[in-house]
């Protein structure tokens, strides 16, 4: 080492010191780490889980052949035959207090996944809008047979606890699902898988809040499709699928996110920790096989680039909608890859990113409605808007754009689409 | 902090009492390391924040390792580089500004001390991490490469760029 080397070392040392002096520390950073941790876990799930919803609502014609339960219509021009609101659900047992309170007589129609959202603490569809309660802040919904909803949502003032809850087609809460947990429903949008996120009982309902079947597991909500639940299982225990009618079980392959609608196909989604950065993987198995063999699998950085996280099949299967997975979780990449090869046909990096909180594909599987963070640049997010795209990212604006806040370096949207 | 026997298992609450006393016994320390990493506050919170969610997840493993402060380092140091490969990355909004850095008290370490502290800024990552760990932490070659994954000959051709570079940039600064 020449002396020049070694006085440059030294003036770097002293340089750094000095910098590295000038820092204050004012805080708890333990406390904000822990609390950050159980927040992505927390994003994590709902991401996962709710998403399942998406493809609910979209295959009639599936269900019909099965001779199963009456399908639901997809679209807001098959209205005319849906159920009105049940009678179920004005009897139903109202569990707790009635956290919604709507203001408006309920509409002569009911909402589909199609013409529903929320913003704000109101839920709309048509020319109808039910008033939850004051400070709700809606973190996902999915639309029920009955025109119902599942809602998670939490409060802004006060405690920030997510609760899930069953309304009625009229917003009233029918069924309090508890809090800080997961659900699923199902395609045909007549069963709602459900845990609460302080217990060890998943429950099965009906939308008219009755308990259909339950089961004490370790396991996670998965998907509940026809009269099987999937529960999502870790590497130890593996998933399974749980036969509502019998009560026998199956074992599944662990990390069990998605199943098809028409019961053939499993999506399993997990993360690899590694001290280097968290990988991604994905996988779909066919469940008419008793191996269930892969059919196609993309893990790491290498196959799986934007760590893509499938959450729900299409309504014909021929995607996976997801998220890619973005650090922090404020708000979400939306991705799509096509099933058959792994392709990436929406998102992606750089400019390819699709920023938004929620989002669904249509039944028609080229378009999609996406809550969307319109901010530019992208973080902060200051802007969200209410878009119909193509998967060619062509856009129109279905509710004009509003300004966000950030709350406590968190921002949150203001419009939430049916998942 | 007592390392975990096999097979024993430590409640929630216990975990994250032994994890906020590890904390906040070194998070001086640690949000000193983060600012050199990164040269902005905000960014110093958001990397520490961000890589002790991550520690706490594996916390069972880390406090049972030989040194959990190395261990968080190494994942503050990989973080911030998963960051700047990841230049879409969602940057975290942090209003609380656990983290201020103040005006130097003394007089500038160097005649061009701004110079040089840009000139370590633009430092890519690992070059950078290698930089702080081995003028600032004082690590040996060795402590250097097991944090930043990487061998000793990367450790030393890090920090041979990086003085080089930084040695053109002093005969272009100094008259």
């Amino acid at each position: 080492m020449t002396t020049t080397d070694h006085h440059n070392e030294e003036e770097l040392q002293a340089l750094l010191r000095q910098r590295a002096a000038s820092v204050e520390v004012s805080g708890d950073f333990a406390r904000t780490a822990v609390a950050r941790r159980h927040r992505t876990q927390r994003t994590r799930s709902l991401v996962a889980v709710a998403a399942v919803a998406t493809v609910a609502l979209t295959v009639p014609g599936l269900w019909s052949t099965r001779g199963s339960a009456p399908p639901v219509p997809a679209l807001p021009t098959a209205t005319a035959s849906l159920p009105s609101p049940t009678a179920s659900a004005a009897t139903s047992p109202p569990t707790g207090h009635p956290s919604t309170a709507p203001t408006t007589a309920p509409s002569p129609t009911v909402a589909t996944r199609a013409d529903a959202y929320a913003v704000d603490d109101t839920i709309r569809f048509g020319d109808t809008v039910l008033h939850l309660e004051k400070g709700t802040v809606v973190e996902s919904l999915a639309v029920l047979a009955n025109g119902g909803f599942v809602l998670q949502s939490h409060l802004s003032t006060g405690s920030s606890q997510s609760e899930m809850e069953i309304l009625s087609p009229a917003g009233r809460t029918v069924r309090s699902l508890g809090a800080s947990g997961a659900y699923a429903v199902s395609p045909d949008g007549t069963r709602v898988l459900a845990k609460d996120g302080t217990g060890s009982t998943l429950v099965v309902y009906s939308p008219d809040g009755s308990v259909v079947g339950q089961r004490r597991d370790a396991r996670e909500v998965g998907a509940i499709v026809g009269g099987t639940a999937y529960l999502n299982g870790g590497p130890s225990e593996g998933s399974l699928a749980w036969d509502l009618a019998t009560g026998a079980t199956r074992p599944l392959p662990a990390h069990v996110v998605a199943v098809s609608a028409d019961g053939t196909r499993a999506a399993l989604g997990w993360m690899v920790t590694t001290d280097a950065q968290d990988e991604a993987c994905w996988a779909v198995v066919d469940l008419r096989r008793p191996t269930f063999p892969t059919t196609i699998r993309k893990c790491g950085p290498g196959e799986n680039p934007t760590m893509f996280m499938p959450t729900a099949f299409s309504s014909r299967g021929t995607y996976l909608v997801g998220s890619n997975y973005v650090d922090g979780g404020f708000w979400f990449s939306a991705g799509v890859v096509r099933v058959s090869d792994g392709v990436l046909v929406l998102g992606g990096n750089g400019d390819a990113v699709v920023s938004g909180w929620t989002w669904h594909l249509d039944d028609d599987e080229s378009t999609f409605v996406i809550s969307r963070n319109t901010s530019k640049p992208v973080s902060p997010a200051t802007r969200n808007a209410l878009q119909h795209c193509s998967l060619a990212l062509a856009c129109t604006a279905v509710q004009p754009e509003v300004q966000l806040q950030g709350r406590g370096g968190f921002t949150e949207p203001r419009y939430v689409v049916p998942r | 902090m007592r390392p975990l026997e096999r097979g024993e298992a430590v409640g929630e609450d216990e975990r994250e009492a032994d994890f906020s006393a590890f904390v906040r016994a070194r998070q001086g320390s640690l949000a000193r390391f983060a600012y050199l990493l990164t040269g902005d506050a905000h960014s110093a919170e958001d990397l520490l924040q961000a890589s002790l969610a991550k520690v706490y997840g594996r916390w069972d493993h880390v406090s049972a390792a030989h040194s959990p402060d190395a261990y968080v380092r190494k994942v503050m140091v990989n973080e911030h580089t998963t960051w700047w490969r990841r230049a879409w990355r969602h940057r975290e909004r942090t209003d609380s500004e656990l983290i201020r850095v103040l005006d130097p008290a003394g007089p500038p370490a160097t005649p061009h001390d701004s110079e040089l502290w840009a000139h370590v800024c633009s430092l890519a990552p690992q070059q950078r991490a290698a930089v702080v760990l081995r003028y600032y932490e004082d690590l040996t070659e060795a402590q250097t490469a097991e944090i930043l994954g990487v061998s000793v000959g990367t450790v030393k051709s890090h920090t041979s760029r990086a003085l080089s570079s930084l040695r053109r940039t002093m005969k272009e600064v100094t008259p």
